[in-house]
C-alpha cells in the first residue's frame, strides 16, 4: 500500500498492531504503554504518533478490529468446506473454540483484567456483542437456511462460544472438533428441526 | 458480639449501602450517607468493613448476587414442569434485573465492581442453576444420570446467558419465552435418550 501524504505507510500501521497485540499477551493493557509498544515495534515514538495520531485508544481499537477480523476469518476458513449445516456449525463453534484457546492476549486479559472482556460478555454490551457476531455469522449460514434462522443460529452459537469460555467444562473441550460435535448435534440441531416443525408446545 | 447479630448487622449496612447508591450515586455514597441509611455508626461500618470502602462495595456485589439467586429460586419454585420453570425464571429473572437498581447504576457508573464476584461466582452459579434445574430434568423423565447432567449444565448456561443479555428476544413476551424455551432450549430433550 502507498505512502498516505503525513509519510505513514499501512505497514506501519500493522506492525504497531502486531506489536501491540505482543505487548498485551505479555502484559495485559492496564500495563501497557505507548512506549512499550513502539520498542517492540522497534520504531520513534513519533512514528507511532504519525501512524496513530490518536494514540493509546486508537491502537487498542485496531488490535481488536485486527484480531475480530482474524477470527472471523478461521472462522470463514472453516466453514468454507462444509456441505450442511451441521458440519457449518460445529466447524464454527470448533474454529472460534480453537482460536480462542490460541489466543495469548485473551489468555493474559481473562486473568488478569477479567473485566474489560466481561463487560462485553454480559448485560446490555453483551447484546451488542451477539448482534454484531450473529451478522457476521449469518452470510456463512444462509446457504444452508434463511436470512432469519441463520441469525437466529450465529447468535445461538455466539452464546454457546461465549459461555463455554467463560465457564471452562471438564466434560465437553469445543477445541476438540467431536467436543464442538456433541453439542450441536444435542441441541442444536434438534431444536432447529423443532423451529422448523413450529413447534412450540 | 454473637455471630447471628453479626451477620445481621452486616447485612443492614449491605442493604444500607445499596439504597445509598440508589439515591446517590456509586461516587456520592459516603461513608456519612451509608451510616445514615443503614442506621449504624461510621464506627461499626469500619469495624464490618475494615477494607474500607473497596470491601464494602465488593461485599454488596457478592451480596447483591447471592440474594438475587435466592430470590429467583424462591420465585420459580413452585413450577410443576421443566418448561414451566425455565420459562417463569427466565421472565422473573429478565424483570428482576432490570428492576435491580443498584445493579444499573453500578453497570452505567462502575462496572469493574462487578468483575470479582462475576469472576469468583461464577462456575458456583453455573453448578447452582444446574443442580436447580436437575430434579425438574427428572421429573421430565431424563432418567440418565449423565444424560441428565449435561442437559442440565446446557440449560443452566442458556438460562444464564439468556437472563443477561435477552439478544433478539423479547423476555417480558410470555410467547417468545415459551418458543424460545421450548424449542431453543429444550428441544434437544424430545430428542433424547441418546
Amino acid at each position: 500500500m502507498s505512502a498516505g501524504s503525513d509519510g505513514v505507510t499501512a505497514s506501519t500501521q500493522d506492525r504497531v498492531v502486531a506489536a501491540a497485540l505482543r505487548c498485551l499477551a505479555a502484559r495485559g493493557l492496564r500495563h501497557t504503554t505507548v512506549d512499550d509498544v513502539a520498542v517492540e515495534a522497534g520504531i520513534s515514538r513519533a512514528t507511532l504518533y504519525r501512524a496513530f495520531p490518536g494514540g493509546r485508544d486508537t491502537i487498542v481499537a485496531a488490535v481488536v478490529d485486527a484480531e475480530l477480523e482474524s477470527l472471523a476469518a478461521t472462522i470463514g476458513r472453516a466453514v468454507a468446506p462444509a456441505t450442511n449445516l451441521r458440519d457449518a456449525l460445529s466447524g464454527t463453534i470448533n474454529a472460534a473454540a480453537v482460536w480462542l484457546t490460541a489466543n495469548e492476549a485473551i489468555a493474559t486479559l481473562m486473568f488478569d483484567e477479567p473485566a474489560l472482556l466481561l463487560t462485553h460478555l454480559e448485560f446490555e454490551k453483551m447484546d451488542r456483542t451477539l448482534l454484531v457476531a450473529s451478522s457476521r455469522l449469518a452470510p456463512l449460514l444462509d446457504r444452508f437456511v434463511d436470512q432469519a434462522t441463520a441469525e437466529r443460529v450465529g447468535e445461538w452459537v455466539t452464546r454457546l462460544i461465549v459461555s463455554y469460555l467463560l465457564f471452562p467444562s471438564d466434560e465437553i473441550d469445543l477445541s476438540e472438533p467431536a467436543g464442538a460435535g456433541i453439542l450441536v448435534d444435542r441441541h442444536v440441531m434438534p431444536a432447529l428441526a423443532a423451529l422448523r416443525a413450529g413447534v412450540a408446545g | 458480639m454473637s455471630t447471628p447479630a453479626r451477620t445481621e448487622v452486616r447485612e443492614r449496612i449491605l442493604e444500607g449501602t445499596s439504597r445509598a447508591i440508589c439515591a446517590g450515586g456509586v461516587r456520592q455514597s459516603s461513608l456519612t450517607e451509608i451510616a445514615r441509611e443503614s442506621g449504624c455508626s461510621r464506627a461499626t461500618i469500619y469495624r464490618h468493613f475494615p477494607g474500607g470502602r473497596d470491601e464494602l462495595l465488593s461485599a454488596l456485589v457478592a451480596f447483591e448476587h447471592r440474594r438475587f439467586f435466592v430470590r429467583l429460586a424462591r420465585a420459580v419454585e413452585s413450577a410443576t414442569t421443566l418448561e414451566e420453570v425455565v420459562e417463569r425464571g427466565l421472565m422473573v429473572a429478565h424483570r428482576a434485573l432490570l428492576e435491580l437498581e443498584v445493579l444499573q447504576i453500578v453497570l452505567r457508573e462502575q462496572p469493574e465492581l462487578l468483575e470479582p464476584t462475576l469472576v469468583r461466582a461464577s462456575q458456583p452459579t453455573l453448578r447452582l442453576v444446574a443442580e436447580f434445574l436437575t430434579p425438574y430434568l427428572e421429573a421430565h423423565g431424563v432418567d440418565d444420570a449423565s444424560t441428565r447432567a449435561a442437559h442440565a449444565d446446557y440449560l443452566a448456561r442458556m438460562v444464564l446467558s439468556y437472563m443477561s443479555a435477552p439478544g433478539r428476544f423479547d423476555l417480558t413476551d410470555a410467547d417468545q419465552v415459551r418458543e424460545l424455551v421450548r424449542c431453543e432450549l429444550l428441544a434437544g430433550l424430545q430428542a433424547q435418550p441418546a
